[in-house]
């Protein structure tokens, strides 16, 4: 099965790619290092010049590995799990009130289609792939009751509660407000080049050892393969942007034989039917990117102007149709021929 | 991959061989070097590196040292995990995975399946999939 090219390339090429996997710095620490970690419910690869600061990579990795431990709905240790057990819950750091009142300010401007409370929906979906029965009407519009972000209370900054049967599932803005920690433990640091990339939410930090602009690939939503590049140039050292996908193809529901978007639409408490493939959002808060990927998703093609002239996001949508949608001034090459 | 070739009004024998030829060409032209699958799987644990499995290679019930209790499965160019030692059991209800940049992961077991492509100079890697 193994052709003599595969061999020579695994006999040259393989060490040269392990190499890169553990990093390609001298022992002072300069130089760029990747790793690869398990967090926030996927795989975090990160790519850092830390700049002689050799404790940097373990310092991120920590910070991600904490905020799962802390944001995970499905431990009933973490800090989300006993909110949802207990009602109640003294936050012993910022972080997760810092979280629900960024996502009320995004709410604010732009509507609650992405609520942070959909956890009792979430779960009885859940149950329903495990069970490979869809859920009954009346099991849902019992969950969708329970659905209600201005419900969430905050005393005293660090006090949070929730009404009895209430849930909180971050899956929506998790990973985008983790890369907002990460961010700003890179600008803290000496490091002056960075890429944390988790799956659906990435963070480009700085500038490229060469000075050459960034390039993220878009997944094709239709057959998970390359769908185009976008190309960012960062103006300065410690210039950041952020972007967030969200699409159809990711993780489907499985009931039974068919598949559903794992995306669920809080307005009929199922999962999303959008006439949208896939949505990435380019800016510069991680949180922000990561709430409008699914806020956007799920307001399909016929809520797509605003977002396309909007001043602070810029956006790359692909509908069902593979009809392609980009900002202006986001600088996107299909890999293929698309319908303009 | 639509083709946007317009079958001719007027045609011989020869010219349907041709177009369908032309048509079959021009299909595999695009799809063969866009669908980007991967050619290999890292397997790590912790962050740490295990292996990595070339996806040509038919493997059916693939074991790894370090990765006591994980059983993968290699097959057509794609990877899966079919037996875990967590509870959830998720990575293995998790799809098969073939195109580079897509991943498999045991949160409990803090164990990730990453397909990657083997890259050449012409075609640099880009610093970031998302998807
Ligand atoms: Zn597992």
């Amino acid at each position: 099965m193994v052709s003599i090219k595969k061999k020579v390339f695994f006999a040259i090429i393989f060490p040269l790619l392990t190499g890169v996997l553990f990093g390609c710095g001298d022992a002072q620490g300069n130089g760029i290092y990747q790793q690869t970690t398990a967090a926030m419910d996927t795989v975090v690869t990160l790519t850092l010049d830390t700049n002689g600061d050799a404790a940097l990579m373990q310092q991120c990795i920590g910070t991600l590995t904490a905020l799962s431990q802390q944001l995970d709905c499905h431990t009933a240790e973490s800090t989300v799990g006993r909110l949802q057990t207990e009602g109640r819950v003294v936050c012993t750091e910022d972080t997760l009130p810092r979280l629900i009142r960024e996502t009320a300010i995004l709410q604010k401007r732009f509507g609650s289609a992405v609520q942070l409370s959909c956890r009792p929906l979430t779960a009885l979906w859940e149950q329903a792939e495990a069970a490979s029965a869809l859920p009954s009407s009346s099991d849902i519009l019992a969950a969708m009751a329970l659905v209600d972000d201005t419900r969430i209370a905050l005393e005293a900054e660090r006090i949070l509660s929730v009404p009895e049967g209430f849930g909180l599932d971050l899956g929506a803005v998790a990973k985008g407000y983790a890369m907002d920690v990460l961010a700003a433990q890179l600008r803290e640091s000496d490091a002056d080049y960075g890429v944390i990339s988790a799956s659906s939410a990435v963070l480009l930090y700085g500038q490229k050892p060469d000075h050459q602009p960034f390039t993220v690939q878009i997944t094709d939503p239709a057959d998970g393969g390359v769908f185009g590049t976008v190309t960012l140039t960062h103006g300065s050292a410690q210039a950041v942007t952020m972007i967030g996908t969200s699409g159809s193809y990711a993780r489907p529901l499985i009931i039974g034989e068919r598949e559903y978007c794992h995306i669920l639409d809080l307005q009929t408490g199922a999962p999303s039917q959008s006439d949208l493939a896939s949505v990435s959002v380019f800016c510069e808060n991680g949180l922000m990117a990561d709430f409008l990927s699914t806020h956007i998703y799920l307001g399909g093609t016929a809520a797509l102007s605003q977002h396309l002239s909007a001043e602070d996001y810029r956006i790359l949508a692909v509908d069902t149709a593979g009809k392609v949608y980009c900002s202006e001034g986001l600088s996107f090459a299909p890999a293929k021929a698309v319908q303009p | 991959m639509k083709n946007a070739q317009k079958p001719m009004v007027f045609f011989k024998g020869t010219d349907v061989v041709i177009l369908a030829i032309l048509l079959l060409c021009s299909v595999l032209a695009g799809w063969l070097p866009l669908r980007s699958k991967g050619t290999q799987a890292v397997i790590a644990m912790g962050g740490i590196t295990l292996a990595v499995v070339d996806l040509e290679q038919e493997q059916p019930a693939l074991q790894i040292a370090g990765a006591e209790g994980f059983v993968f499965c290699v097959a057509d160019g794609a990877i899966s995990v079919t037996e875990a030692p967590c509870e959830a059991k998720i990575c293995c209800k998790s799809h098969r995975i073939d195109a580079a940049g897509q991943s498999i992961v045991c949160l409990p077991c803090q164990l990730t399946v990453l397909v990657t492509e083997a890259h050449t100079d012409s075609i640099p890697l880009p610093d970031a999939v998302i998807g």
